[in-house]
């Protein structure tokens, strides 16, 4: 065969979002092809299930899942905790501990979240921020800080920004159980292999645009392919490239700083563990908290005690840490991240975590990135954006329902 | 016999006969007025409040006029509406040239029309003059379809959301190779914008400034003679001619409704102002939660008036200084418009230290009002207007706020113009001005305020209904349009 | 007023009432409304369902949602949440309306109850608790949801009255009204009907509930009556039931899903000419009505919701709800209808084979209130 390889979709930057989408494409019956472009994010821990939409498709029942109860978000507060994600009158119920009237609250806020998340136009509460939102809702500033951690906080926003209330949607999505992150890859694989998606080691090189509205990939390997639409399998994982990503309006694109992970090794499991299982705990203080770590991370800081989200596994902790900024600014000068700031920054996370749960923790690994700054800084805007799918707590399947999307049509035939 | 003093004697006493009443004494208050009363109607006028000053000595021998003394864009549909070049409007400059400088103290001057950017682009930086000048004339295009829709026309079709969800770093960073000119249209852009330059929806704003059309030019700067007062007073003469009737009063106690209409207004004296058309300039939940109430407003609507605007907004200081007549750094034309631009990141802290409650540098518009009109300053001496934004909204009577304001304004001339600001005698700070948000929120929430109220005959152009900085006088003129169609069809009888 | 088809919950829990009535459910038929379990029926739905036509039933109105609202502005705010006419109703009087959101649409059917001068019992029939929320801004109100802290029953029957002054219950409220005892909504009796079947509704402090059931049970002849017969009795009356007839507009996904008054056919309880209340201005200037819910009587002995009607044009609408009358020995139900479908010719496709039965336009009491309300406007 001479010349580039001509197929349907291609979908630029891997990990399981991209692999879901290739999946999806050709289950659909499009020649579809996978490029990584090296600024994925591994694949650890748990996901959601995915819809079952999906899960027809790919014919998912072969590959024996185990399904985790879905996790719950846990606030941890000085002498106090709130628990969220499950039923919603039972959530309810266990909040009007805290104030009767959120026994009622509660469900219209989940059924409120609900609507929002599908009404798509004319809707006033998509523009406004998420404090905003919060603040028209609640008085318990604690169970607004819960929210704001839970909800918005992963995107790396404080809540004050417009259109952050969107994030906040998320609370009123149906419930879906989770499964291994490793073992959903592994179906992805085969699931993709079975149906001829091409599923690249080499990394991208560059994209452009050529006559007939077609794309041209090149390879690292050399190899070039022309595909008739791309995709973006995150906006996180190919901007950092260079490449302009459209998300359909959403405004939940990380613009500012980067996200850290720190993996932390403790001698005694935290009390917390047996308390809460399956949870995602969160410990930010207050909303103040989180804005002052939002702030400090847009002027190039590490806030002192930056606001934490961890999950607890049989051998330690994983934490995240939102509002880390892309580069560091001292004197007015940007430098990138030394190992220094590395431990700076662990130590910080282990220090909140240590004060929450009451046990000596040991940083054991931090990573940081990707820098999604630097790839706005050196964007390539002599090509049309990349449809992407909008941040979502839940990217895997976003990923594979705008593959889904794309492919239908005559996209598919 | 004062007109106060007559207005007192005649308390308590129940006026009738009247068409319509406008609340306030804003440019749109007054342009709204003064289109009714074109079209025929017999307006009253209520002033709140003092009436502005028309100059105030800031030192001796030297004026400051309160208000902008410049103007991006002002509907033209007013201004032929109203004749107000008959009125008294004119420029004192058509076509201002921007200078600006940079943080990195490097300087790019614009000549006041945008069509001929890429000259004096290219002296910056000739890699970027045919790129900036081309995108400059795309967004100067998306700009115009969008004219209609920021001056409270429909919704446009046109634009996706992409776009009205981009933020300004979105559609420049990364686009020139000379990161400074992206620092001039942040730059320009944040001037009064409530939202960084890296928050969704802020490129609206962007667009916004280009969208703006004064003395017949897309994207230009105007310098109106008379400065901030310049257009007020136009409007007011134009109101005159007109055949507005003006009365000044300290406040308004509330709206009548009757049935669903509106019917006049009432005065703590117990007196009464009765017509069935009411036009607000005054805050929306003034407007409709103090002068209504809650009680007759639906739920959904009260609630969209319950979400507080940032708190944020600009400050403009008035400096007097007693030379030198130029700058090395500027050169000795000064009847011209200058911005200080920032980087990115400096601008962002900028944005976020106002939003909690703290004076950063920011953005900052400087012009010498008296290079203009040479009355303003002893002769040898100079006056100079500062734009600062973002600075935390504050109240008029906070001396320690006003003391950071005035160094913020005096480091801002500093930055500019080094040698000049050696020459400062006295500074003057003007009360602060609210960010007029240029955000889809914002634009969305005007749309909801200005149609949903529910109450026939009652009409909104308060600060809500502005959509971006600088006077337009669009609001006044679509608030003016509605009350008249209304008029038309026989809902005032 | 008329339990809603609306449940969230996954595990109905009890109402006052359930430990001293659920011994009575010989068939042990449940099911949930708003969270709470209520009986379907007690022994045998047409029994029950005569027993409160021509004489007296009990029901547990438990699961209806109950709001105190207690202030000086009480009145004027229930005016302006509900349509109402709060402030014009007297103490110990009810009074029925609607709530309407700003874009004209029924939100729920409501019934204010005025305790005392600034004491106000709100009952609906879905939970409105944001609602009210976001209502209550700016007025000098407090409100707290007392479901579940209070029981309720209602006496349902041409004898109910004489049934509620044999147990004591009406002079119960009285006595306790003047002993200044009426702190909150303990202790309230309030009329009710289901259409044109009136009764009476004694609300108490959940804990006394056995008390009053041993009062109701020992002193009268009231059988207790389940849902089914209530819902037939609701559907004789023409009154449309929250959550099947129409769906709440604060659950409407589209706004092609919610209804105006008129649409539902209850133009009468949200009079445009009555003092402002909330959407009162949209429903006045509604654009014409596109659906009406129409009572139909179809001659066959049963069909389930879902049913579709159809003209010789082709599908009008469908059954949103439906119950066999005893008395008519019919099927009588609800039809989402398209405005213009002429009732003349009306047929309902049942069953597999596509057969058709003609169905007809019914009279009921609501149905009579909205013509004649019509018919002034």
């Amino acid at each position: 065969m001479s010349g580039p390889a001509k197929i349907d979709l291609l979908v630029v930057g891997g990990g399981l979002p991209g692999l879901a989408a290739v999946c999806c494409a050709a289950r659909r019956g499009a020649l579809a092809a996978l490029a990584p472009t090296g600024f994925e994010t591994p694949d650890e821990g748990s996901v959601c299930e995915p819809p079952s939409q999906l899960w027809r498709l790919l014919e998912l029942h072969q590959y024996g899942f185990k399904f985790d109860s879905p996790p719950r978000h846990v606030s941890l507060f000085e002498g106090d905790a709130i628990a969220t994600g499950e039923d919603m009158m039972r959530d309810g119920r266990a909040l009007s501990r805290r104030d009767a009237a959120l026994e009622h609250l509660w469900p219209a806020y989940s059924k409120d979240m609900a609507r929002a998340l599908e009404k798509r136009d004319g809707n006033f509460e998509r523009l406004i921020s998420a404090n905003a939102l919060l603040d028209d809702y609640f008085d318990d500033e604690a169970l607004k800080t819960h929210l704001l951690s839970a909800y918005v906080a992963p995107f790396g926003l404080c809540g004050d920004e417009p259109g952050s209330a969107e994030a906040l949607f998320a609370a009123g999505a149906p419930r879906r159980r989770s499964i291994d992150a490793a073992t959903f890859g592994r179906a992805l694989s085969k699931a993709g292999e079975a149906a001829g998606a091409e599923i690249m080691t080499a990394r991208l090189q560059s994209l452009e645009r050529i006559e007939n509205r077609r794309w041209l990939a090149r390879f690292e390997s050399g190899r070039e392919i022309r595909a008739r639409t791309v995709m973006a399998s995150s906006a996180a994982a190919v901007e950092p490239f260079g490449l302009r990503v459209a998300t359909d309006g959403s405004a939940l694109a990380r613009r500012k700083g980067v996200s850290a992970r720190v993996r932390l090794s403790f001698e005694k499991k935290p009390k917390a563990a047996a308390e809460w299982k399956r949870a995602v705990f969160h410990v930010a203080g207050d909303r103040e908290a989180v804005r002052i770590a939002r702030d400090a991370m847009i002027d190039g800081a590490l806030a002192e005690a930056p606001p934490v989200a961890f999950e607890i596994d049989g051998k330690g902790i994983t934490a995240q840490a939102y509002f880390c900024p892309s580069r560091l600014i001292e004197n007015g000068e940007a430098r990138e991240w030394t190992g220094q700031d590395r431990q700076v920054l662990g130590r910080a996370v282990a220090g909140v975590i240590e004060k929450r749960l009451g046990v000596k923790v040991e940083v054991s690994d931090v990573r940081v990135g990707p820098d999604i700054e630097a790839g706005l800084e050196r964007r390539n805007f002599s090509i049309p954006a990349i449809t992407a799918p909008a941040p979502s707590t839940d990217p895997v399947n976003a990923a594979a329902m705008l593959a889904w999307d794309l492919t239908g049509g005559d996209g598919g035939a | 016999m004062s007109e106060a003093q007559f207005q007192n004697r005649k308390a308590a006493k129940i006026e009738g006969g009247f068409d319509a009443l406008v609340i306030g004494a804003t440019a749109d208050a007054f342009a709204a007025a003064a289109l009714m009363a074109r079209a025929g109607l017999h307006v009253v006028l209520i002033e709140t409040g003092e009436r502005a000053q028309d100059k105030k000595e800031i030192a001796p021998g030297y004026y400051a006029i309160p208000g902008d003394p410049i103007a991006f864009a002002l509907d033209q549909a007013v201004v032929d509406g109203l004749d107000l070049y008959r009125c008294g409007l004119s420029f004192a400059a058509r076509r201002l040239e921007t200078f600006v400088r940079f943080g990195d103290g490097a300087t790019l001057t614009t000549t006041g029309d945008p069509e001929l950017i890429e000259e004096a682009v290219a002296a910056l930086c000739e890699a970027d003059a045919g790129a900036f000048s081309a995108f400059l004339a795309q967004e100067r295009k998306t700009a115009r379809a969008l004219t209609d829709w920021f001056s409270g026309g429909a919704a446009p079709a046109a634009p996706g959301r992409e776009m009205l969800a981009a933020s300004i770093d979105d559609v420049l960073s990364g686009r020139f190779a000379d990161r400074r000119l992206t620092d001039y249209l942040r730059a320009e852009a944040s001037l009064g914008a409530p939202a960084r330059a890296s928050e969704p929806y802020s490129y609206l704003s962007l667009l916004r400034r280009l969208s703006g059309e004064i003395a017949g030019l897309q994207g230009g700067v105007a310098a109106i003679a008379g400065g901030g007062r310049g257009l007020a007073n136009a409007l007011r003469r134009a109101a005159q001619t007109a055949g507005v009737s003006i009365r000044q009063t300290d406040r308004v106690k509330s709206v009548i409704v009757e049935w669903d209409k509106v019917a006049g207004v009432s005065f703590d004296d117990g007196g009464q102002l009765r017509a069935p058309i009411i036009v607000s300039a005054l805050g929306a939940r003034e407007t409709f939660i103090d002068f209504v109430g809650r009680a007759r407003l639906d739920i959904e609507f009260a609630r969209i008036l319950d979400f507080a605007s940032p708190p944020i907004g600009s400050c403009r200081a008035h400096l007097a200084l007693s030379g030198p007549l130029g700058d090395p750094l500027v050169g000795a034309d000064l009847s011209r418009r200058f911005l200080l631009a920032l980087a990115a990141q400096p601008l962002e802290s900028g944005f976020l230290a106002a939003r909690r409650g703290e004076v950063r540098p920011g953005v900052a518009e400087l012009v010498f009002p008296s290079s203009l009109d040479a009355a303003l300053a002893p002769h040898g001496c100079l006056t100079a207007t500062i734009l600062l934004h973002p600075v935390p909204y504050f109240s008029p009577d906070d001396e320690p706020r006003r003391a950071q304001i005035e160094q913020l304004a005096r480091d801002a001339l500093r930055a500019i113009a080094p040698e000049m600001s050696a020459g400062v005698v006295a500074v003057d700070i003007e009360a602060p001005v609210r960010a007029a948000p240029t955000t889809y929120e914002a634009i969305e929430r005007r749309r909801l305020i200005t149609d949903a109220s529910g109450l026939e005959g009652y009409y909104f152009c308060g600060p809500e209904a502005l959509i971006g900085a600088g006077v337009s006088l669009s609001a006044g003129r679509r608030a003016a349009e509605r009350a008249l169609r209304y008029f038309r069809t026989g809902g005032a009888s | 007023m008329i339990f809603s088809a609306v449940d969230n919950s996954a595990e109905p829990r009890a109402t006052p009432l359930y430990a001293a009535a659920a011994g009575l459910c010989a068939t042990n038929a449940w099911t949930s409304v708003n969270g709470w379990a209520l009986a379907r029926s007690y022994s045998d739905t047409v029994e029950e369902y005569e027993a409160a036509l021509n004489d007296v039933a009990f029901v547990d109105l438990g699961p209806l949602c109950r709001y105190s609202v207690r202030g000086a502005e009480a009145g004027a705010f229930l005016a302006r949440l509900t349509s109402c006419p709060a402030t014009d109703v007297c103490v110990a009087e009810s009074a029925r309306g609607l709530i309407v959101n700003a874009e004209g649409f029924v939100v729920d059917c409501a019934e204010t109850t005025r305790l005392s001068k600034d004491l106000f019992l709100l009952t609906t029939s879905v939970p409105v608790d944001r609602r009210l929320l976001v209502a209550a801004r700016g007025f000098d109100v407090e409100i707290s949801n007392v479901a579940g802290q209070v029981g309720a029953l209602g006496l349902i029957g041409p004898k109910a009255r004489d049934a509620a002054a044999a147990a004591g219950v009406d002079i119960l409220a009285a006595e306790a009204s003047a002993q200044g005892r009426v702190r909150g909504v303990e202790l309230a009796v309030r009329p009710v009907a289901i259409g044109a079947l009136t009764g009476i509704e004694v609300i108490f402090p959940a804990e006394d509930a056995l008390v009053i059931f041993e009062r109701v049970r020992g002193k009268t002849t009231a059988a207790p009556m389940g849902l089914d017969a209530m819902e037939i009795l609701r559907i004789e009356g023409g009154v449309p039931r929250t959550g099947v007839d129409f769906v709440s507009a604060d659950d409407a996904r589209t706004q092609g899903d919610a209804r105006s008054p008129d649409e539902i056919g209850l133009p009468h309880l949200a009079p445009p000419n009555r003092g402002w209340f909330n959407g009162r201005r949209a429903v006045k200037n509604a654009a014409r009505a596109r659906r009406r819910l129409v009572l139909l009587s179809l001659d066959c002995d049963a069909a389930p919701p879902g049913v579709s009607i159809r003209t010789r044009a082709g599908i009008a609408g469908v059954v949103t709800s439906a119950a066999f009358s005893p008395k008519l020995k019919r099927v009588l139900c609800f039809a989402d209808l398209d405005r213009d479908a002429p009732l003349g010719d009306l047929e309902a496709v049942i069953g597999p084979d596509g057969s058709r039965v003609p169905a007809r336009a019914l009279e009921s009491f609501e149905g009579r209130r909205a013509a004649a309300f019509r018919e002034n406007l």
